[in-house]
């Protein structure tokens, strides 16, 4: 019987097409999801930052809230949303990249923002009179915003990229695990284990672990830096 | 006639529902250097931050108008440690200037920087300066903007002694074209810089309690130095140094309604301008050539029958004068 752990380590350095494909699946897909949320997320936790009004404390508790939902919760909601019986059943994206793109979006969402919003408190209280008093105006104080506040924006993007590229639930619920399609490293990890061949879970395991390792070393980096 | 700068009626402002100012009425003029002077806590800060629109208040009129837009536009505020930009110095400078869609950006930047001593300071990143540089910066960033207003929290709360007396001669230098206002807790700074001392308290403006002669000291003799104000030439403790302030407490002059030999070695005449009650007591304000305001109880006032017009002698102790 060969050993698992030589079969992972052929594979990775072998060059393997179906991994290098999962791994760059997974890439794409949570590359894509975390820029899609991102989108919504940044200008959503600056504005957060920058303004006070009625029910802020309870968005802002909400969306806390929101960082702790389960992966499959998600995948549910989104499946019962584009399945034939769902809301958008004419949409035909059910076990596509795009519902598995939609699905971690939402995922990402609630966390990105968070830590935008929870990483802007941490700034300098002088830092928005300074540019009041400069004659800054409110579209001026959102870019200065940006600007200053560039490295919490990227490793809240960072870790929202994390969040995702490790999920299982969306990906499963909503990709389906078609191979050559929408498999990814970690629904690939989940079927292997099941069907008792380790060696490619294995070896995707060390990728995914190695990309976990990367953003907390690239977080590390930023949180230095600032 | 003219509308003041500022003026403030009836203020109150409170954070979190604890009282921090209550200011009846201030008015102050254009041109001028005026410093609050106050402990920690007194409301200095929350006053310069409500004259700069950071804080709202609808008990203050900038000239003659309650709009915010007027006020941000021409007044600028510093904060005690200031506050710089991720970036390079001009980038810094250059912020106001961009807010305010100018041009001549370099040109402007490098005046401004000439201004406050820090000449090639331009591409130096913020995170290099040591914090005399960081206020400095931050005076040039305010300046470069030609605001007719400079509001300055503590500007030389954390300075060393040069750069307390480069800061002096920078601020005496922008006089010309602005109205610095100063909050400090530091006298001998306040003192030597104003044109006016406002004196803060608990959130409450004191009313004044000494006498403050603009001049400069001329010699010292016979154990004592002279400083000559506008007509007259006081005589004040002997101290090495050049001063442009003599202080001496309301209390601390004298009056008699005859000359009298006394110990003092300040002695002048003049006559009664105005009389203020002020509680139980009464502020005399006499014209020596130059104005000195004596505090005296109502008893004195009426055993020697003192009115407007009359003269008066009035004395005070060389160590009664302090020089600023």
């Amino acid at each position: 019987m060969s050993n698992p752990f030589i079969e992972a380590a052929n594979l990775l350095f072998s060059g393997n097409r179906e991994v290098l494909f999962i791994v760059f699946t997974s890439l794409k897909f949570s590359f894509a999801s975390v820029m899609i949320s991102s989108i919504v997320s940044i200008p959503l936790g600056i504005s957060l930052h920058l303004h006070t009004f009625r029910f802020k404390r309870s968005i802002v508790a909400f969306l806390h809230g929101l960082m702790a939902l389960p992966t499959v919760v998600i995948g549910l909601l989104v499946y019962a949303m584009i399945s034939n019986s769902g809301l958008c059943s004419g949409s035909r994206i059910l076990f596509t990249p795009l519902a598995i793109i939609i699905g971690q979006s939402i995922l990402a969402f609630p966390l990105v923002t968070s830590m935008v919003y929870s990483g802007l408190s941490k700034l300098d209280p002088r830092f928005q009179e300074t540019l009041i008093t400069l004659g800054a105006k409110k579209k001026n104080i959102f870019s200065a915003t940006v600007r200053e506040s560039k490295f919490i924006i990227l490793s809240a993007i960072l870790t929202g990229f994390g969040r995702v590229v490790g999920e299982v639930g969306v990906s499963m619920m909503l990709g389906g695990n078609i191979r050559w399609f929408t498999r990814t490293i970690t629904t690939t990890i989940a079927l292997e284990t099941s069907k008792g061949a380790f060696s490619l879970a294995l070896a995707l395991g060390i990728i995914l672990m190695i990309i976990a390792l990367g953003i907390n070393f690239g977080l590390h980096i930023l949180v230095k830096d600032e | 006639m003219n509308n003041p700068l500022y003026q403030i009626k009836n203020l109150e402002f409170s954070y979190n529902s604890k009282p921090v100012l209550n200011i009846t009425n201030l008015v102050l003029e254009k041109g001028n250097i005026y410093t609050f002077l106050g402990e920690n806590g007194s409301g200095k800060t929350t006053l310069l931050k409500i004259m700069n629109g950071l804080l709202d208040s609808s008990c203050l009129l900038f000239e003659g108008s309650s709009g915010k837009k007027n006020i941000r536009k021409k007044t600028v505020y510093v904060h005690q440690n200031p506050f710089l930009l991720k970036g390079t110095v001009f980038y810094n400078i250059a912020f106001g200037l961009k807010m305010r869609q100018e041009s001549d950006l370099k040109k402007k930047v490098k005046n401004a920087l000439k201004i406050v001593g820090l000449e090639n300071f331009e591409k130096r990143k913020t995170g290099e300066l040591s914090g005399g540089e960081i206020q400095r910066i931050a005076i040039a960033r305010a300046l470069v903007l030609e605001p007719e207003v400079l509001l300055l929290d503590e500007p030389t709360a954390n300075v060393d002694k040069k750069t307390m007396i480069l800061f002096t001669e920078i601020l005496l230098k922008i006089k010309k074209n602005t109205t610095l206002i100063i909050s400090t807790h530091d006298h001998r700074f306040a003192y030597h810089i104003c044109d006016e001392m406002i004196h803060l308290e608990n959130g409450k403006i004191q009313p004044h309690q000494e006498n403050i002669f603009k001049g400069k000291t001329i010699e010292q003799n016979e154990g004592f130095t002279l400083f000559k104000t506008k007509n007259v030439i006081l005589k004040c403790p002997a101290i090495d140094g050049d001063f442009n302030k003599a202080v001496i407490d309301f209390k601390d002059v004298i009056l008699s309604a005859e000359k009298i030999e006394t110990s003092a070695r300040n002695n002048f005449s003049g006559t009664v301008l105005r009389i203020e009650k002020r509680k139980n007591l009464y502020i005399i304000i006499l014209d020596i050539g130059i104005r000195v305001s004596s505090i005296i109880t109502e008893n004195s006032l009426k055993s020697f029958e003192i009115s407007k017009g009359k003269k008066m002698f009035l004395a005070f102790k060389t160590s009664a004068v302090r020089l600023y």
